[in-house]
């Protein structure tokens, strides 16, 4: 999900690096106070074990390996705040380091899988942990799961935003693209969450009840930094959404006049998720959406399911 | 024989250079009027580019090599900009813009270290906090992910029966203990650090 330099315009780069560095000077701050001395150098590790967790490939269908972003496995262990750190300190490496994820783009990259990723993923894994019944290992480790692929999507999510509104790829077409393959790769992401949350939960089961950072883990230290984080996505989604909107009418057009949009429907069935229409619905966007809806309902049951399972056995 | 690390300057210079020329670069097909003058423009900076990376004597193979490793995955994302009007036009854009900023971005990965970046960064008064953390993960980078290969090969080498699903458990199994074996490597090193009289963010 890393975006390379060339695909954002500046416009689009400089308000995501705005919404990035506000988000990172919050989270700075709410660790500042948090964090005890004797933790200040976890960061740092627990950056490098980050770093180490993406390295390591997990078998996929068909031959295929991918990796994950661990950005909810972060917060789970650390808490929001810095868990954002950590990930920015990461993004930071990959980019100046291993040229992966463009210098102009970092701050897009940061705001999807730091503020996104981490702070919101974190918000979805207090909740669905608090609905799941409060504090049992299982209850902590079905949270994960599905915190850990919602976070992947709504990420999956802005990243096409960001895509579309500067202009390189048509809104109709990269939004199915990223929401579909994503809500596949959040599946492996979730399972390996969920898997990892798991151990530490054994291991050391006092980890996961009041949080490695030690202080007043309570929520409401933090409830600032979520709050951000959602009116980050919400400014980010008006500001997108007058150039989202111009794009699919274009295309529209031309899709009509050179029956583009029969090749475009070529291209979905070579992807994970084939065909993203639903019978018997008469405007093609209409159908799109609401397949991307139902698309997104049967993956999210699908990861509940399989989270409460692997929970349930292994505790 | 390898060259002095660069001053603090120099780094900040190019760390600069680097991201003047990827706003460059990411401007130039909305400001010029395209075709031509936008693809004279890139072509100037492609020029450019090209004439830094003989100045500063890198190794040419090394920096060529490392820009097609990379490329594939500017290639795959790009793909998806075929699907709207004048899609061609936009991905031969795409690709274009991308692999200049990446052949600028590999370039000062080449020709400056971490180390001087991460001076660069501190000069320019960047929270200490997250100079520390930078510092430390560079450190540990590599650490970690030896560790953790260790830790790989020894369950190879017990393991006879591998499924998939027990690849699954022992992937989970082992970033969890890897996690808790980081945080008492965090407690020693904490330790180290206070007796080396390290004080709050120095």
């Amino acid at each position: 999900m890393h975006i390379p330099d060339g695909f954002l315009d500046v416009k689009t780069s400089a308000a995501t690096a705005a919404l990035a560095a506000g988000a990172l000077g919050l989270g700075l701050k709410q660790v500042r106070e948090n964090l005890p001395p004797a933790r200040v150098p976890l960061l740092g590790l627990a950056a490098a074990f980050v770093f180490a967790g993406q390295m390591l490939n997990f078998p996929i269908a068909g031959g295929t390996s991918g990796h994950m972003v661990g950005s909810v496995l972060a917060a789970v262990l650390l808490g929001p705040g810095a868990a954002m750190v950590a990930l920015t300190a990461v993004l930071l490496v990959q980019c100046l380091v291993f040229a992966d994820g463009g210098l102009l783009a970092l701050g897009a990259n940061v705001f999807n899988m730091g503020v996104i990723g981490a702070v919101l993923g974190w918000g979805i894994h207090r909740l669905a942990w608090r609905a799941l019944g409060g504090h049992t290992l299982a209850a902590a480790v079905a949270a994960a799961a599905f915190a850990a692929w919602f976070a992947t999507v709504l990420a999956a999510v802005c990243c096409a935003a960001e895509l579309a509104a500067s202009g390189t790829v048509a809104a109709r077409v990269v939004f199915p693209a990223m929401a579909g393959v994503h809500a596949l790769i959040g599946v492996g992401e979730a399972i390996i969450t969920a898997l990892v949350i798991a151990a530490v939960g054994r291991a050391r089961p006092e980890l996961l009840g009041v949080g490695v950072m030690g202080g007043n883990e309570s929520g409401k230290n933090y409830g600032a930094l979520l709050g951000y984080g959602i009116g980050a996505a919400l400014a980010l989604a008006a500001f997108l959404s007058p150039f989202a909107s111009k794009l699919p009418d274009g295309l529209d057009r031309v899709a009509e006049t050179h029956g583009f949009a029969e090749s475009a429907r070529k291209f979905f069935t070579l992807a994970p998720a084939p065909d993203y229409q639903l019978p018997g619905v008469g405007s093609v966007s209409l159908a799109t959406a609401l397949a991307g809806v139902a698309g997104t309902l049967v993956v999210f049951a699908l990861a509940w399911l399989l989270a409460r399972a692997l929970a349930r056995r292994r505790t | 024989m390898k060259p002095p690390p660069p001053s603090i300057g120099v780094a900040q210079r190019r760390l600069l250079a680097a991201l003047l020329f990827s706003v460059l670069v990411t401007a130039t097909t909305r400001l010029a009027p395209f075709p031509t003058a936008a693809g004279w423009t890139l072509a100037g900076l492609a020029v450019a580019l090209l004439a830094a990376v003989l100045l500063c004597r890198v190794n040419f193979l090394q920096w060529s090599r490392r820009l097609l490793f990379l490329e594939p995955f500017a290639l795959g994302a790009a793909t998806l900009a075929f699907w709207q009007p004048h899609g061609g036009v936009i991905f031969a854009c795409a690709v274009t813009r991308a692999t200049l900023c990446l052949g600028a971005l590999v370039l000062l990965g080449q020709t400056t270290p971490f180390a001087a970046l991460l001076a660069a960064l501190r000069a320019w008064h960047f929270p200490g906090l997250l100079c520390t953390t930078l510092m430390l993960l560079e450190r540990y980078r590599s650490v970690l992910v030896e560790e953790s290969a260790r830790m790989r090969r020894a369950r190879a080498a017990r393991v006879f029966l591998a499924r998939r699903t027990a690849h699954w458990q022992a992937l989970g199994e082992l970033l969890g203990q890897l996690f808790v074996r980081t945080l008492a490597r965090t407690e020693r090193l904490y330790a180290a650090m206070c007796a080396r009289g390290w004080r709050d963010g120095v």
